[in-house]
C-alpha cells in the first residue's frame, strides 16, 4: 500500500502513482497461507448448545405423549424413533468435527478464515475494507477464556466474518491491530482527498 | 446559508406532511383494515343506516386525526445546516434529533409533488451509505434551499455544482415508456388483479358478459367451441386492460425520463404528476445489474439497477431505470465504467457439472414426492422419478448460459434460460471473497466462488479450483492495493 508523505512544511504528500507491471502467476495464494486452528473448547460450546436444543424439545414432547398415555402406541415405532436418534448424532457429531476444522490467518493486507469438512470454505477480507470490529464474549465463552471477533464490511447487514473460539487475549490483540489498520486507512483517504 | 438558528419550514409544507400522514396510515392501516371491510362487504347482513353513519364519522375523525397530526409534525420540524453536516430535529410524541455529515451523503433525490408545485417547493432527501436512521427528510422547502444544501455537500466532495444536467446520456420519449410498459413485470399483476375483480363481479353487476354468452351461445347452437371463444376473448380483453394500465402508470412514472452525467454525478429526472430528481454518485456505485425478461428480449430492451451501499435493513440499495435499448445502455455502461470496453469481455460457461446440480434441484420435489408415495404404499410413486430427466436439456442449456468473465479490472457474471439477467462490477470494490466447495465439487475439483459487494453478492458457480482460487487471490490484491475511493 502506498503510503502518504509529508514535505518540508510538514504538509502530506500524496506517495507518486506507480504502476508495475503485473505477474499473475506471483500472487500471494490465500490458501496457502499458514492458518491457526481455533480453540476445540468452543466446539464442544457448540455441541452442547446444539445438542440442547434438539434434546429439550425432545424430552417436551415425550412428557406430552406420556401424558396422553400415547407412549405405548409411539413406542411401537421404535424402528423409526431408533433411525431418527441416529441421524440426529451423525448431524451433531458431523458439525461437532466442521466446528473443529475451523482456523484463521491474518496476513499484512487481508485476513483468511477457513471453515468446513464437507463443505469447505475460504473467505477473505482485505483490511482497507473493514468498517468496525468488535469482540463478543458469551458467559460460557468467558468463563473459559475465549471470545468472538467480529468483522464488519460495509453493506452486510450483519458481521461479514465471525471468528469464534480464540482466546480473550488474541480476540483483543486482532481487534487492537484491525482497528489501528481502519485508522491508517482514514488516514490515506483523507490525505489523497486533499 | 449561513450556519443560524433552526430554520423552520414554509407554511405550505404542512401538505407534505398531510400526504406523508396518509401513506403511512395506508401502509400500516390496511392489514387490519382490509380484512375487515372484506368481511363487512362480503357479509350478507343487513347492517342498517345506523352503521354506515357510523362508518362515516369513524372516517371523518381519521381525516381529522391525520390532519391534526401533520400540522404537529410541522410545527415540530426544524431544520439547521452549517460547513460540515445538517441536523434535523422533528417528532410528534418522540423528538428526536437527527445529524448527518454532508461527506456521508452517497445519494440525493428531489421530488416535486403536485400539489406543492403550486407553491413552488420540493421534498429533498439524502441518504447515506449507513442506516436508514442516516436519511434526512426536508418536506416541502424551496429550490433555492435545495440548490443551497446540494452546493454544500458537493463543496466537502470537491465537485462542482452545476445548473445544467450535464452530459446527457439517456432520453426516453413516449414509444420507450410504452415499451416498458409492455414488458414491465407488473402486467401480469394487473393482469391476476384485474381477473379477479373480474371473477368477483361476474354473475353480480356484468350481466353484459352473460348476455355476450347468451347470444354466443345461440350463434353456435351451444357448441364447445362459444366457451373457448368466450374464455380466449374475455383473457385477451383482461390482458389488453393490464396492459393499457401498464402503459399507462409506466408515462405518469417515468416521463420525460432523463439521465445526465455532470462531474461524475449522475442525475436522474422524470415523472408527470411528480417529477423526481435523484442524483449519484459515481464513486458510490458498487455494481450494475441488468435484465431482460423474455418479451424484453424479444423487443431488445434492457432493465438496469444501480447497486450501491445503503441503508434500510438489507443494508443494499439500488436505482432503477426504466427499460433502456441496447445503445442507451452501452452509452451508460460505458460512462459510469469508462475504462471497461464490452469488447473485453470475453464470457465463459461454468463446468458442466453444473447443469448435473441443476437436475438434482429440479428432481429433488419429485423424489420427495415419490417417498411420501411410497411411504403410504403408493407404488405407483416411482413413476415419478424418471419425470426429471425431461429438464436435462433444459439443464444444458441454462448451465451453457451461465457464464463469467473477468479482466484487469472488471468482472461478470450473467445467466438465464428465457429471461437473461448480468452482472458487471469492478474488482476493486471487492469486500470479501469466498471460495467454497461441497462434496461433490470436492471430488470434481470444481468450485463456487463469492464475491460480496456493498450492494450485492454475486455467486459464479462450478468454476475450476484453480480458477477460482487465482481469481480469488486477484481480486484480494486488486482490492487490496487499489488508490480509487470504493465508496
Amino acid at each position: 500500500m502506498l503510503m502518504a508523505a509529508e514535505d518540508s512544511k510538514g504538509k502530506h504528500v500524496p506517495a507518486p502513482f506507480e504502476n508495475p507491471q503485473l505477474d499473475v502467476t506471483d500472487l500471494p495464494a490465500a490458501d496457502q497461507a499458514t492458518f491457526t486452528p481455533l480453540s476445540p473448547q468452543r466446539a464442544w460450546i457448540e455441541t452442547v448448545y446444539l445438542s440442547a436444543g434438539f434434546i429439550l424439545p425432545l424430552i417436551l414432547a415425550a412428557s406430552v405423549i406420556s401424558l396422553a398415555g400415547a407412549m405405548a402406541d409411539v413406542l411401537t415405532r421404535w424402528p423409526l424413533i431408533f433411525l431418527g436418534i441416529m441421524a440426529l448424532s451423525a448431524i451433531i457429531t458431523w458439525l461437532h468435527f466442521e466446528a473443529r476444522a475451523r482456523a484463521y490467518a491474518l496476513r499484512k493486507h487481508d485476513i483468511l478464515y477457513r471453515s468446513g469438512i464437507l463443505f469447505r470454505t475460504l473467505k477473505a477480507i482485505a483490511l482497507n475494507r473493514i468498517q468496525h470490529v468488535e469482540v463478543k464474549r458469551p458467559y460460557v465463552d468467558r468463563k473459559l477464556g475465549l471470545a468472538t471477533l467480529l468483522v464488519y464490511t460495509a453493506g452486510a447487514s450483519g458481521a461479514d466474518l465471525t471468528i469464534a473460539g480464540l482466546s480473550q487475549e488474541t480476540a483483543m490483540a486482532l481487534q487492537a491491530h484491525l482497528l489501528k489498520r481502519i485508522a491508517a486507512e482514514i488516514f490515506v483517504d483523507d490525505t489523497h482527498a486533499d | 446559508m449561513q450556519t443560524e438558528a433552526w430554520h423552520h419550514l414554509p407554511k405550505a409544507a404542512v401538505i407534505s406532511f398531510g400526504i406523508q400522514g396518509v401513506i403511512q396510515a395506508i401502509r400500516h392501516g390496511w392489514q387490519g383494515l382490509v380484512p375487515l371491510a372484506a368481511a363487512i362487504g362480503l357479509s350478507d347482513r343487513d347492517w342498517g343506516a345506523s352503521f354506515y353513519a357510523l362508518v362515516s364519522v369513524a372516517g371523518l375523525l381519521l381525516i381529522g386525526t391525520l390532519g391534526i397530526f401533520a400540522v404537529l409534525a410541522y410545527r415540530n420540524f426544524a431544520y439547521q445546516v452549517d460547513e460540515s453536516e445538517i441536523r434535523v430535529r422533528q417528532g410528534v410524541f418522540t423528538r428526536r434529533q437527527l445529524n448527518l455529515p454532508f461527506e456521508r451523503v452517497q445519494t440525493f433525490k428531489t421530488r416535486h409533488p403536485i400539489l406543492l408545485r403550486p407553491f413552488a417547493l420540493v421534498d429533498l432527501q439524502l441518504e447515506s451509505a449507513g442506516s436508514s436512521a442516516e436519511e434526512i427528510r426536508l418536506p416541502g422547502i424551496t429550490k433555492a434551499t435545495v440548490r443551497d444544501v446540494l452546493k454544500r455537500v458537493n463543496a466537502t466532495k470537491e465537485q462542482e455544482v452545476t445548473d445544467e444536467g450535464g452530459t446527457p446520456l439517456v432520453h426516453l420519449k413516449l414509444h420507450d415508456l410504452i415499451l416498458h410498459g409492455l414488458i414491465s413485470r407488473q402486467v401480469f399483476i394487473l393482469f391476476a388483479a384485474i381477473a379477479g375483480l373480474a371473477g368477483g363481479a361476474y354473475g353480480e353487476t356484468w350481466d353484459w358478459i352473460e348476455r355476450l354468452y347468451n347470444w354466443l351461445d345461440s350463434m353456435t347452437q351451444g357448441s364447445m367451441g362459444t366457451k373457448i371463444i368466450i374464455g380466449a376473448l374475455s383473457v385477451a380483453a383482461m390482458l389488453f386492460a393490464g396492459l393499457l394500465i401498464s402503459i399507462t402508470l409506466t408515462v405518469i412514472r417515468y416521463f420525460n425520463f432523463q439521465l445526465f452525467e455532470s462531474s461524475g454525478t449522475y442525475n436522474l429526472h422524470y415523472g408527470l404528476l411528480e417529477r423526481h430528481e435523484r442524483s449519484l454518485r459515481r464513486q458510490k456505485i458498487q455494481c450494475l445489474r441488468s435484465t431482460q425478461t423474455l418479451t424484453a428480449r424479444w423487443l431488445k430492451r434492457h432493465f438496469l439497477y444501480v447497486l450501491q451501499s445503503g441503508g434500510g435493513e438489507q443494508q443494499s440499495s439500488s436505482t432503477t431505470m426504466p427499460a433502456f435499448s441496447g445503445a442507451m445502455l452501452d452509452r451508460t455502461l460505458g460512462s459510469i465504467f469508462p475504462d471497461m470496453q464490452a469488447g473485453d469481455l470475453k464470457w465463459r460457461s461454468v463446468l458442466p457439472g453444473y447443469a448435473y446440480f441443476l437436475l438434482i434441484r429440479a428432481g429433488a420435489p419429485f423424489v420427495l414426492l415419490t417417498l411420501i408415495l411410497l411411504v403410504q404404499g403408493q407404488i405407483w410413486g416411482l413413476l415419478l422419478l424418471p419425470l426429471p430427466l425431461f429438464f436435462w436439456p433444459l439443464c444444458r442449456l441454462a448451465q451453457r448460459h451461465r457464464q463469467f468473465t473477468f479482466t484487469e479490472n472488471y468482472g461478470g457474471s450473467r445467466g438465464g434460460l428465457f429471461g437473461r439477467w448480468r452482472y458487471i462490477f469492478p474488482l476493486y470494490k471487492a469486500q470479501s471473497v469466498t471460495v467454497s466447495q461441497n462434496i461433490i465439487q470436492r471430488r470434481r475439483g470444481s468450485a463456487t466462488l463469492i464475491i460480496s459487494f456493498a450492494g450485492a453478492t454475486i455467486h459464479i458457480p462450478a468454476m475450476k479450483l484453480a480458477e477460482a482460487n487465482h481469481w480469488r487471490d486477484f481480486i484480494l490484491y486488486k482490492g487490496e492495493t487499489s488508490q480509487k475511493p470504493w465508496m
